[in-house]
């Protein structure tokens, strides 16, 4: 069957949903189509690892104000796979045997999990959290008492310990590092969020990973490396992602950790975009470097930033990084970046809130990490965000006294 | 709807927002760089999360999750993701303190 659209997207997600919204709100709606694997209309990611395991609501995170979409004039086709993308004769082609012709392309697909690949991987208690089919099984298996073993201590693995533990499973997490969300936050915060999963009845296992995977009459059997045995009725397994690029690696587009694009969210080829977490694109805040962020803000601006471009709106992307984890009711919130030899310094906030703040050897401010209850390092970091905006690097010991307002530091520049 | 006493002027710092909460529900004031206050229901239209955590910078209120942004003045919607504008309720300031009718 062969069809055409003027803006194909491929994905489901935010970057895909922020993408379309903007054709539609430019009247572009009724040429465009979202084509996804999903079973699903676009839904938000996020909840699906905290209030969705918790909560009685069983419907999916349809975007808020997105409940009602019958106004929508965008056309969604649902369980439709794209294997394959032939940038010659702009089509696109489906598992399901659809062939649909584009005049733009936009590849929003998002990552896939990393599987755990020891023996025994392949056991039903074995589940990974992408999507909300995957959400809905975990969910469907936690309760009072349920034994759960979470394989990594990034994100994904913290939230669906602590929202596992607010239903009173027993949890233990097993991470292979020293520390937890290594990549991602400074030792001082991560320690804080360990202290807190301790305090709340977590096991924590650093410096451990899966041997393998036993089958036991009830649940199965988890055995690390150095030999501990963890019964458990569920694993849920937070190791990673890598970002889904299948078809456009055989179409021939560019890659690098992702699909290269520029700052236009342009591939290496004129008609076909990409954003989100399968793009790498040059980061505006660390001179262009190619980075790839796993983040809800940047996929959404960064799929709003792709459909202007497809509509001939030349715009550049410009991000400063931002992301969140809720975990219990502690919020963490990091913006920037964090270079591997960064220098730290901490600025103490009520209530054991803490920010602490990246500066690279230069001395220059890449970014900032917060964590405390609800949302009260929003400010800090939200300011933060516009220093490094502003290339505004303030000294150290200003930053570092929490008597000094960052804001009036932000108005002094 | 009444007159409800609910700070002290000096309780908010200029282009700045607290948190107040009345009877059951809750609300953020604001001092802009005027020094004019101003009221909005307290929680973000789009995922209810406390404005008060939020920075405010000239009129602006922006949401500290998502950046949802409005104008505190007159509670409107400053684009996506929030699309739904504030609710905003009069306030005075009488000998010092910030009224709000609600």
């Amino acid at each position: 069957m062969s069809e055409m659209s003027a803006y194909v997207i491929v994905g489901s997600g935010v970057a895909a949903w922020r993408a379309a919204s903007v054709l539609a709100d430019h009247g572009f709606g009724s040429q465009t189509t979202i084509v996804t694997e999903d079973s699903y209309p676009p839904y938000d990611r996020p909840p699906l690892s905290k209030v969705f395991l918790t909560a009685s609501d069983t419907r999916a995170p349809y975007f808020h104000g997105h409940e009602d979409r019958s106004q929508w004039d965008v056309t969604v086709l649902q369980n439709s796979p794209v294997f394959c993308v032939q940038p010659d004769a702009k089509t696109i082609s489906t598992e399901d045997g659809r062939v649909i012709g584009y005049k733009k392309l936009l590849i929003a697909t998002g990552t896939t999990p990393r599987r755990l690949s020891v023996p025994g991987s392949d056991h039903g208690a074995v589940c990974y959290l992408r999507d909300l089919e995957d959400a809905t099984s975990i969910r469907s298996r936690l309760r009072a008492g349920t034994n759960l073993v979470v394989v990594g201590g990034g994100f994904i693995g913290l939230e669906v310990a602590a929202a596992a533990r607010q239903l009173g499973a027993n949890v233990t997490v097993v991470e292979g590092l020293t520390r937890l969300m290594a990549r991602a936050v400074p030792m001082e915060i991560a320690d804080k969020v360990a202290e807190r999963h301790g305090s709340e009845g977590v096991v924590i296992l650093f410096n451990e990973t899966i041997a393998r995977l036993d089958r036991r009459q009830t649940g199965i059997a988890v055995v690390t490396k150095s030999g501990r045995i963890l019964q458990a009725d569920l694993v849920v397994v937070g190791i990673g992602v890598d970002p889904a690029t299948e078809f456009a690696h055989s179409a021939g587009l560019e890659l690098k950790d992702g699909i290269l694009v520029d700052a236009y969210c342009r591939t290496s080829d004129p008609d076909i975009f990409a954003a989100g977490d399968c793009a790498s694109f040059p980061l505006h805040m660390a001179d262009g470097i190619p980075t790839r962020l796993q983040s809800w803000r940047h996929a959404y601006d960064q799929g709003a930033v792709a459909a202007l471009n497809m509509i001939g709106k030349q715009t550049p992307y410009r991000c400063v990084p931002w992301f969140w984890s809720d975990q219990y009711d502690l919020g963490l919130q990091v913006t920037g970046v964090m270079p591997g030899d960064a220098v730290f310094v901490r600025r103490e906030l009520p209530n054991g809130a803490l920010v602490v703040f990246h500066f690279d050897q230069s001395g220059r401010l890449m970014g900032a990490s917060g964590i405390g209850q609800g949302n009260t390092i929003a400010r800090e970091i939200k300011v933060t965000e516009k220093f490094i905006e502003k290339r505004i690097s303030p000294a150290p010991d200003a930053l570092a006294d929490p008597l000094v307002s960052l804001k009036g530091l932000l108005r002094a520049f | 709807m009444a007159w409800v006493r609910a700070c002290d002027c000096d309780d908010i710092e200029t282009e700045d927002v607290i948190r107040f909460d009345h009877e059951g529900r809750t609300y953020a004031l604001y001092r802009s760089p005027e020094d004019e206050f101003y009221a909005t229901d307290g929680l973000c239209t789009h995922e209810q999360v406390h404005l008060a955590d939020g920075l405010v910078m000239d009129e602006i209120i922006e949401c500290p999750k998502h950046n949802g942004r409005f104008d505190y003045r007159t509670g409107e919607a400053k684009g996506a993701p929030v699309c739904v504008d504030l609710q905003t309720y009069p306030v005075k300031v009488e000998a010092g303190a910030v009224w709000i009718e609600i």
